[in-house]
């Protein structure tokens, strides 16, 4: 069930009277986990287990945590952590291993290859594992205690609404259990911050619906052979509009459940925060998708030793962080080599700014800008092209086909389409810097100019990027 | 501010519709993309001038340039791109109105409608919606609108491209990859059974008085002469004798393509006229259907 749909809209209002309807108050969390599984069930019926038994491993191993034997909650917290993965690795990953080390005939091999992907399991695993590290971390803090109850229906009722939340169950932002279970309370209809709620919610179907559901009908010229015929000022075109489609349609996700958490009284992190100013690979990092690379920080990265055990430590752990970070996008080796990219990039800017230490200034700081744009757009063909061996094809055709005709058509309407990005992103920088900035008291102008845009110029229905990871 | 936005947005959709309401017979082709193309094509012909079609023609991308301007009657191609003959089959079942004489492209009949497309249009609040509120329609979206009117004030008006550059190597290339694919040949049962699907609409059809006559669009030999095209048809003629059917011959002429299976405008005008000229030819006639 896409957030764009017509039986998802249905859903939020049902769901949304239920959960206001002071005769039901008492169920409002309740409610909640029900109109997560009916989403979920839609999506993926078959694979509901599956949900059903990751939030049973967490609600498990959090509550042995706090009220199990004190010699042994280092024990369920391992377990809960190995058991999360181990669904992970076997769902996720089980089809790439298979095809990389078993031969194609044998049974095991096409019983792995025939495994469905689970709809969300990167973002749900990833918050299970936030629970019981969490857990198990701040288990003699006071405050953290309290949010594992000792009655265990409500605790398993908190587990799993954490879990399944349907805002965020499929294609996150990841909430962090130390940031969502202290919300889980009471909600009312009068503490809604509607100017927010609806904010979020115009921008991000804008976004999705509007920005990218039209450029995705272009980008799909990124496909194997029929690229090589275009010109490669076309190319750098496409490549570009499929870095803007991609942005709008992951952070038009995220500000779509921020908006939808926020009207029933959730708040959810930020996950974008106009990631393609950003001036170095770090910033980039500190901007794009902010939940994953913040909880590949804390729970990855701060563990392996971050930069506290000398310089080539900290190299290594950032390669190993990224290249992970990258196959968490995907099973195919392709997402390790952009990861292991981000995490070259990143690694050689930490050594030249711990050794050269540039000079800041506005036109090293525009050419860094640029340089970071452009990496981080070329290899956003690796998400688009899961072939190695097509990637490799367009860089070559990018280089050679400079006397084909140019397809001015499809680069206007890439232009035209990505032009809110821009200006998104501009808006941004303005406000930013310019001092005597102000916000005007016709915004709501724009706001009623993106819904009118969001109801008659709508691309086709296309399942969200984040879907597949 | 969130009352003035929805304010702003009501009168917004207000103006617009006056505007789709004065300039409705002006716009024309407003489609940018492939997928644009077929749902505008499909709702011109749910909802507007499809609904007066003595002619129409079903059938993937390889006919959609098929112009019958000489036929007799009102003529509507719903030869929907990437798609094929089923998807045109299920949108005809789904109207209120029935053509007289249905013309339909073989080479894409071991597909199946494609449930999306269908779904797109033929959700019954949706189709509400669109049929009583047109601005709803993708076909009035205001970038494609706006477009559509520029490259009309531009004197634009013909899709007819006379000279089509066609790289020949590239073409091998695409035929090649092409080839690869259709050696990859389904079992002869789940063919049939993609079949049947259009011999239910075709049945159908026939019975509310629609006069059906199938035709295979020109290909490159060496596409032609794959396996998969070959059982293609000996299903098809199996499903739909001869005996019983109309059939198109098939041209003896070789016919340029672009890949292996699209034919470039001039070579697809070149078509249409032999089209037209088996059909004024065949037992049927298109005026004793009219």
């Amino acid at each position: 069930m896409l957030f764009t749909s017509f039986e998802f809209f249905v859903l939020v209002v049902v769901t949304f009277i239920l959960y206001y309807l002071p005769l039901l108050a008492r169920w409002q969390v309740l409610i909640l986990i029900i109109a997560s599984l009916v989403f979920y069930s839609v999506n993926q019926a078959n694979l509901l287990w599956l949900l059903l038994l990751s939030v049973s491993i967490n609600i498990v191993s959090s509550y042995c945590v706090i009220y199990g034997r004190t010699d042994l909650r280092r024990f369920h917290a391992i377990w809960g952590v190995v058991a999360n993965l181990s669904i992970l690795c076997f769902f996720k990953y089980g089809p790439l291993l298979s095809r990389t080390f078993l031969p194609s005939e044998s049974s095991l091999a096409q019983t792995l290859v025939a495994l469905p992907l689970p709809v969300g399991i990167s973002f749900f695993t990833f918050q299970g594992i936030s629970l019981v590290v969490d857990t198990y971390r701040y288990r003699d803090v006071p405050q953290f205690r309290s949010l594992i109850v000792k009655n265990w229906a409500q605790h398993a009722q908190n587990v799993f609404f954490f879990k399944a939340f349907f805002p965020q169950l499929v294609s996150g932002p990841i909430v962090k259990a130390h940031f969502f279970l202290p919300q889980i309370s009471p909600k009312f209809l009068s503490n809604i911050k509607w100017d927010a709620c609806f904010r979020a919610l115009v921008v991000g179907y804008f976004l999705k619906t509007v920005v990218a559901d039209n450029l995705k009908d272009y980008t799909a010229l990124i496909a194997y052979p029929y690229f090589e015929g275009y010109s490669s000022l076309t190319l750098v075109g496409l490549l570009f509009g499929y870095s803007m489609q991609i942005f709008a349609d992951f952070a038009g996700y995220s500000l779509i459940a921020l908006g939808l958490a926020g009207l029933f009284g959730y708040d959810f992190p930020i996950n974008f925060n106009f990631p393609y100013v950003a001036v170095s690979f770090s910033d980039f990092w500190r901007r794009w998708h902010i939940s994953l690379s913040s909880f590949l920080r804390e729970y990855l990265y701060i563990p392996l030793g971050g930069n506290r055990h000398g310089a080539f430590r900290t190299y290594l752990n950032l390669m190993l962080t990224m290249i992970l970070g990258g196959l968490w996008h995907g099973a195919a080796w392709s997402y390790a080599v952009w990861g292991f990219a981000h995490g070259l990039a990143l690694a050689v800017e930490r050594f030249v700014d711990h050794r050269l230490a540039p000079k800041p200034g506005t036109i090293s700081q525009i050419s860094r800008g640029v340089l970071v744009f452009g990496y981080v757009t070329l290899l956003w063909l690796l998400f688009k092209l899961p072939d190695f061996n097509h990637v490799i094809a367009y860089c070559q055709a990018l280089a050679s086909n400079l006397h084909k005709p140019h397809d001015m058509r499809a680069l206007g309407l890439i232009a035209l389409y990505s032009l809110p990005v821009i200006a998104y992103h501009v808006h941004y920088v303005v406000r930013e810097r310019v001092t005597y900035y102000r916000p005007t008291t016709w915004q709501f102008v724009g706001y009623g100019l993106m819904l009118f845009l969001v109801i008659t110029n709508a691309g086709s229905e296309g399942v969200f990027i984040y879907f597949q990871f | 501010m969130v009352r003035k936005a929805v304010l702003t947005t009501l009168l917004l959709l207000l103006l617009y519709s006056l505007f789709i309401y004065a300039f409705q017979g002006h716009i024309h082709r407003t489609g940018l993309t492939v997928q644009q193309n077929n749902i505008v094509k499909a709702e011109e012909f749910l909802y507007e001038n499809g609904q007066k079609a003595d002619t129409v023609v079903v059938g993937s991308s390889m006919s959609n340039r098929l112009l019958f301007d000489s036929l007799p009657g009102h003529y509507y191609n719903l030869a929907l791109e990437g798609l094929s003959s089923a998807d045109g089959l299920g949108l005809i079942a789904q109207a209120k109105h029935r053509p007289r004489l249905l013309l339909i492209e073989t080479n894409s009949m071991d597909r199946l409608p494609d449930t999306a497309f269908f779904a797109a249009l033929t959700k019954p609040a949706l189709r509400v919606i669109r049929e009583y509120l047109p601005l709803t329609r993708l076909k009035y979206q205001p970038v494609g609108v706006i477009k559509a009117l520029f490259r009309d004030l531009k004197t634009e008006r013909s899709p007819m491209v006379s000279t089509e550059a066609i790289d020949t190597t590239f073409v091998s290339k695409l035929i090649q990859a092409r080839l690869v694919d259709m050696n990859r040949i389904p079992p002869e049962n789940e063919m049939q059974a993609k079949i049947d699907v259009s011999a239910a609409y075709i049945k159908r059809l026939q019975e509310s008085g629609t006069q059906v006559i199938f035709f295979e669009m020109p290909t490159d030999p060496r596409v032609r002469n794959t396996i998969l095209s070959g059982r293609v048809r000996k299903l098809v003629g199996l499903t739909f004798p001869e005996s019983a059917y109309h059939y198109v011959q098939f041209p003896s002429d070789f016919y340029q393509t672009t890949d292996g299976v699209h034919l470039p405008w001039g070579e697809c005008a070149r078509y249409t006229r032999y089209l037209n000229t088996q059909l004024s030819q065949s037992a049927v006639r298109l005026t004793e259907v009219r």
